[in-house]
């Protein structure tokens, strides 16, 4: 029999390459369990190296077209990176409060400067980090790298900000469509340039229904994780099918409800360890009671009368390490659910059609520096986007 | 040892070489001689020392490779245990870049000393601090953040604050 007969005819078209997620979920566990505990010995600091382990984690075991991707950042990096930052945004607070004293004078609360100030530095670390995160990603010995101006990019992004409020959000998709057009054609894959496709309107499209559904599900709770994993998701599709980088064109098939267990997993995990924390108090304050040898009800009366549980100084240190406990716990669960586990789905959703176009892309860029991650951002797959 | 290159059939799929100039994938051989030589189709496409070969981050299962010497991200990929396993015995050094138990140690230790560095400072230095400069502070400068803080509170609690009756110095003098 002609081996030959079986196999599928060949198109002209070839087959879209496809991206794979081999990460084992025990490790990442493990990694993220251990620098919990390592977060706390080192009173937050070793978050820069969780995050840089965090990271090679999910890069090497993402292979696309059968290479695994290197993410060759360092921990060092990500902290003088916070130092530089700190060195700017101290002064700009110092300034600002002497600044203050005159401002204040005419008119209370004339802080929005600062807040809008705020804003605009973090708009530009957005992109700075982005561009730091880009150069430290290597797939078949070439690096993405990064061109643009940060600012520039900030004063974009500060004027659709605007445009959201005076819209109440509904320009929401034009603004990401804009935003990601200029990081796009500023990003780099050795000498091949990216590029977004994707448009407002595409997007709109596909998610107006949410934002009607966004004020409702405030109010109604159970709506609130179906709405907003929903609305990932439809924006990781359309954002992934908008990237391209010369002839190569990304495309995702994520369902709209493909990341909403994940909200649910966390709200399950976050109910359980909150029950946790209460009866862990709770067994801890009466063990607190019997040995001091008052009778229960006595005892905490004399904690109602002293207006504060804080006024006790062993019943502190019970709180105090209960909550230090909830909270590395809270965040070992979002990390496995919300970038572990999220990032595998987003992944194994993407072909990348015309691959052949960066089979011999020749290496160009920069290294650039990490000041953009020095600011404090919230622990979300999208400070983790690359491309 | 056998200094013969392993056999094509398997290393051709099983080892990958990046030279750091282009994305080009080289399906290469590798030949253990007194250094490494990464040759595809019988051509030597760069010759390693032992002792340069460190490992990079790459995913489970794959030994993947650099050299101090070469292009910072060159690499080569070797899929096949027994292969990397063979490499592994001939480079004394190859872990050396990796962060060890040491990295975090010293990790931990510096933390600490950054901790309590601080709490020294607040505990000791920002009092002493204060004591010095308090008496250097004009009385105009103080008086200036007692008005800002009195509009502060008035705001935040409207009307429900007496009025409190001082002195207030003319506005020129201020």
């Amino acid at each position: 029999m002609n081996q030959m007969s079986s196999m599928p005819p060949s198109r002209p078209p070839a087959l879209p390459a496809l991206v794979s997620f081999s990460g084992d979920r025990g490790e990442f566990r493990r990694l993220v369990t251990r620098g919990a505990l390592l977060e706390l010995i080192t009173v937050g600091f070793y978050r820069f190296w969780l995050a840089t382990d965090i990271r090679r984690h999910l890069w090497s075991h993402t292979a696309i077209d059968g290479d695994a991707a290197e993410y060759s950042g360092r921990g060092k990096e990500l902290l003088i990176g916070f130092l530089v930052a700190l060195a700017i945004l101290v002064p700009v607070y110092l300034a600002y409060f002497l600044a203050g004293l005159e401002a204040e004078r005419v008119k209370a609360f004339a802080s929005f400067p600062l807040l809008a100030f705020l804003y605009l530095f973090g708009q530009f670390a957005i992109y700075r980090a982005r561009r730091y995160r880009l150069t430290r990603t290597v797939w078949r010995g070439v690096r993405f790298w990064m061109s643009g101006s940060g600012w520039a990019y900030a004063a974009r992004a500060v004027l659709w900000g605007l445009l959201m409020l005076l819209t109440l959000g509904l320009i929401l998709p034009w603004r990401e469509a804009a935003l990601e057009r200029y990081k796009m054609r500023h990003s780099y894959y050795g000498d091949l340039q990216g590029s977004f496709e994707g448009r407002g309107w595409e997007f709109f499209k596909r998610g107006w229904w949410l934002w009607l559904l966004a004020i409702p599900s405030i109010v109604v709770f159970p709506l609130a994780p179906f709405v907003y994993g929903a609305f990932k998701a439809v924006e990781w599709r359309w954002w992934l099918s908008g990237i391209r980088f010369g002839g190569v064109r990304l495309e995702s098939k994520l369902p709209h409800g493909a990341l909403i267990g994940l909200y649910w997993k966390v709200i399950g995990w976050n109910l359980l360890l909150a029950a946790a924390l209460v009866a862990y108090i709770g067994l801890g304050m009466s063990l607190l009671a019997s040995t001091s040898g008052i009778p229960f009800n006595e005892y905490f009366k004399q904690i109602a009368l002293s207006q504060s549980i804080m006024a006790s100084i062993p019943g502190f240190a019970v709180i105090s390490v209960g909550y230090l406990a909830f909270a590395l716990a809270l965040n070992v669960v979002m990390r496995i659910y919300l970038l572990r586990d999220m990032w595998a789905r987003v992944v194994s959703s993407t072909a990348i059609h015309g691959i052949e176009a960066a089979a011999n892309v020749a290496a160009k860029g920069e290294l650039a520096n990490a000041l953009g991650e020095g600011l404090p951002t919230d622990l979300t797959l999208r400070d983790f986007r690359v491309a | 040892m056998n200094d013969a290159p392993a056999s094509d059939g398997v290393a051709a799929r099983a080892v990958f070489y990046f030279d750091g100039t282009s994305s080009r994938r080289h399906a290469v051989t590798i030949g253990f001689a007194d250094r490494l030589e990464i040759v595809e189709d019988g051509e030597t496409l760069a010759v390693w020392s032992y002792a340069d070969i460190r490992r990079a981050d790459g995913p489970t299962g794959t030994l993947r490779a650099t050299c101090l010497t070469a292009l910072p991200l060159a690499r080569l990929e070797i899929r096949d245990r027994a292969i990397a396993t063979d490499l592994i015995a001939r480079c004394a050094r190859l872990e050396e870049s990796a962060r060890g138990h040491r990295g975090v140690g010293a990790i931990v230790g510096w933390s600490l000393a950054a901790a309590i560095s601080i709490v020294l400072v607040v505990l000791y230095g920002v009092p002493l601090a204060a004591d010095r400069l308090a008496p250097l502070v004009p009385q105009a400068l103080e008086r200036r953040l007692g008005d800002v803080a009195d509009r502060q509170i008035r705001a935040l609690f409207g009307g429900k604050v007496a009025t409190i009756r001082r002195a207030r110095l003319p506005s020129s003098s201020l």
